[in-house]
């Protein structure tokens, strides 16, 4: 049985492509926890929290074919929380005040002014980092675990062998979808998983 | 700078900012409410549990969808495993049920959708969505999609028996006609509402099972007869072209012969005798109603107009054209009053005319009046 929890980001995302439910779960477990904290921090609610988290994994599932063209997955996370609690602070008549007065705030005295994508990017990349170093340890671990590295060939292999038809089955649809898309990265690593 | 903040926000989450905006949008939410939260860690595990539960239960719905497609399956690699028995012992078996079984399933195709390629192995291709090119390649053959609505079998002549025995079905939908051009070179044409299922290796037999409508132009090949299996007649090829109109919801087959010659037998008839059926000439059709075979003369290039997109009838009943109508044009056929008389029509249209021109056409050879509700025709006096 192959541990999921040694998958990197990047593998997970592309084997929930293919429909894969174990990474579906392995990515939950991996994120969630980040995620409803990040949700409490900027909404201050419980209840409003755990619904966006909620609806967060539950489309990431339904989309996981069609509509999911990410390939960063904590970018994605990440993204897709804060468009909707911004929904949510766009929409909601009781807090407002105090969101209106902090954005107008920072909206004069913030620094904000470069506005190039891939500073952006990086800029959400840190925060991210960030937020991941101020997790309780035993959160912290299980991206630790993930972040070691690929399987060694010799073990992928031998888990291959052994592991249930599902896993050939998704490797088949994965490669399905690799043939819409044309990038050699992911056709390379595919050559070599499934060797 | 000055901004109104629910107004920014709103054009934030419309993706109306300009790329200053976003970016103000976006730092600031980063740097927003950054300060120690009062939640415990254990509230917040508790909170992720709930959620894991809840998306579990939808979870639990995927899977169920999953064991069901696993077993059908199954359930269609025993059909084809059926079908291969059936294969290698041809005489004796194809007057027995499995045959009734594997017809009578096709039957059951639904009339709207896709056009489906279903291998031996259970394996479905959307055949409208595929790109052009090969579809497949296994059991010692090639699938290739030519282009729109043409499929080419090619014999890769590896392994020769690789494929033996072995079968995939073709299913039409409502409103499609496809070309398929088997292994041995025979060209099939495929009209609206029909499925095939054919050998994809004709090392032994060349033995089909058609229910619906098709147009075949069959290799010459001697040494192996060509039998086209509908539910009421079998049909026997030696290098011919014919036309086979076996549709479910009609009563009668209808096998047209253009060129060569072809033996018609009843399945139904006993063992008995040694059946030798009707042997039919060009410009004949038989016509079967289950209980025995008729020959009539016909106009063979009316029988195949459908082929090339024309819509031909003559001396047919109102309700037999809109069958045909229905499958044409993927629509459902409701009379609101009863039709009496048998009216016998008959004209022409060309198919790639629009379903209101044909129930106009209809209109005026007729006395009925036709009116269009989605997707449903309503007939009356």
């Amino acid at each position: 049985m192959i541990d999921y929890k040694r998958y990197n980001d990047e593998e997970l995302l592309i084997l929930l492509k293919a429909s894969d439910h174990r990474a579906y779960t392995e990515i939950y477990d991996r994120y969630h926890y980040l995620m409803l904290s990040h949700a409490y921090k900027k909404l201050r609610d419980e209840e409003q929290a755990k619904d966006v988290i909620q609806e967060l994994f539950a489309n990431l599932w339904m989309r996981r074919e069609n509509d999911l063209k990410a390939t960063n997955l904590a970018g994605y996370l990440y993204t897709s929380t804060r468009n909707r609690i911004l929904d949510i602070f766009a929409h909601q008549k009781v807090r407002s005040d105090y969101v209106d007065s902090s954005l107008r705030d920072f909206a004069l005295h913030g620094s904000y002014k470069n506005t190039d994508h891939l500073i952006l990017e990086k800029e959400l990349r840190d925060y991210i980092e960030k937020e991941i170093q101020a997790l309780p340890k035993k959160m912290r671990e299980i991206f630790e675990l993930s972040r070691k590295g690929h399987y060694t060939h010799k073990e992928i292999a031998a888990q291959l062998n052994t592991s249930e038809h599902n896993v050939s089955k998704q490797v088949s649809n994965a490669i399905k979808i690799l043939k819409k898309k044309t990038d050699i990265f992911i056709i390379i690593y595919f050559i070599y998983n499934s060797l | 700078m000055q901004i109104e903040p629910q107004d920014l926000l709103r054009k934030y989450v419309k993706g109306e900012c300009i790329e200053s905006e976003k970016a103000l949008v976006e730092r600031w939410y980063m740097q927003f409410n950054e300060l120690e939260t009062d939640i415990t860690q254990h509230r917040i595990v508790e909170l992720g549990e709930e959620i894991r539960s809840a998306l579990s239960l939808r979870a639990a719905e995927v899977r169920t969808k999953r064991l069901w497609l696993v077993r059908t399956a199954v359930a269609a690699v025993f059909a084809s495993l059926l079908g291969t028995v059936w294969f290698f012992f041809p005489d004796a078996v194809w007057r027995k049920d499995p045959v009734k079984e594997q017809l009578s399933s096709m039957n059951t195709a639904p009339g709207a959708g896709k056009a489906v390629l279903t291998t031996a192995g259970g394996k479905k291709i959307d055949l409208d969505g595929a790109d052009k090119g090969v579809l497949l390649v296994e059991d010692g053959i090639q699938v290739i999609k030519l282009e729109d609505n043409k499929i080419l079998y090619k014999d890769m002549n590896r392994a020769p028996e690789s494929g033996a025995g072995l079968q995939h079905k073709i299913t039409i939908p409502n409103g499609a006609q496809y070309q398929i051009v088997l292994s041995d070179d025979t060209k099939v044409w495929l009209d609206a509402a029909t499925t095939l299922i054919f050998p994809i290796d004709f090392a032994e037999m060349r033995s089909l099972s058609l229910s619906g409508e098709a147009y075949f132009e069959v290799f010459k090949d001697k040494v192996h007869p060509f039998v086209v299996l509908t539910e009421k007649q079998r049909i026997e090829v030696l290098g011919t072209h014919f036309n086979v109109s076996a549709y479910a919801d009609e009563k009668m087959v209808r096998t047209t012969l253009l060129e060569g010659t072809l033996r018609i037998m009843d399945p139904a008839a006993g063992q008995s005798a040694q059946q030798s059926g009707i042997l039919l000439k060009p410009g004949e059709q038989a016509v079967s109603s289950g209980s025995g075979i008729r020959v009539e003369r016909v106009d063979g290039q009316e029988t195949v107009a459908w082929m090339k997109g024309e819509f031909v009838f003559r001396n047919e009943r109102l309700e037999h054209i809109m069958l045909k109508v229905a499958r044409w044009y993927d629509v459902e056929v409701e009379y609101r009053d009863k039709l009496t008389g048998s009216e016998v029509l008959g004209g022409s249209i060309a198919s790639n005319a629009k379903l209101g021109d044909v129930l106009k056409m209809l209109e005026m050879i007729s006395d009925v009046h036709f009116r269009i509700s989605g997707k449903k025709v309503i007939v009356t006096r």
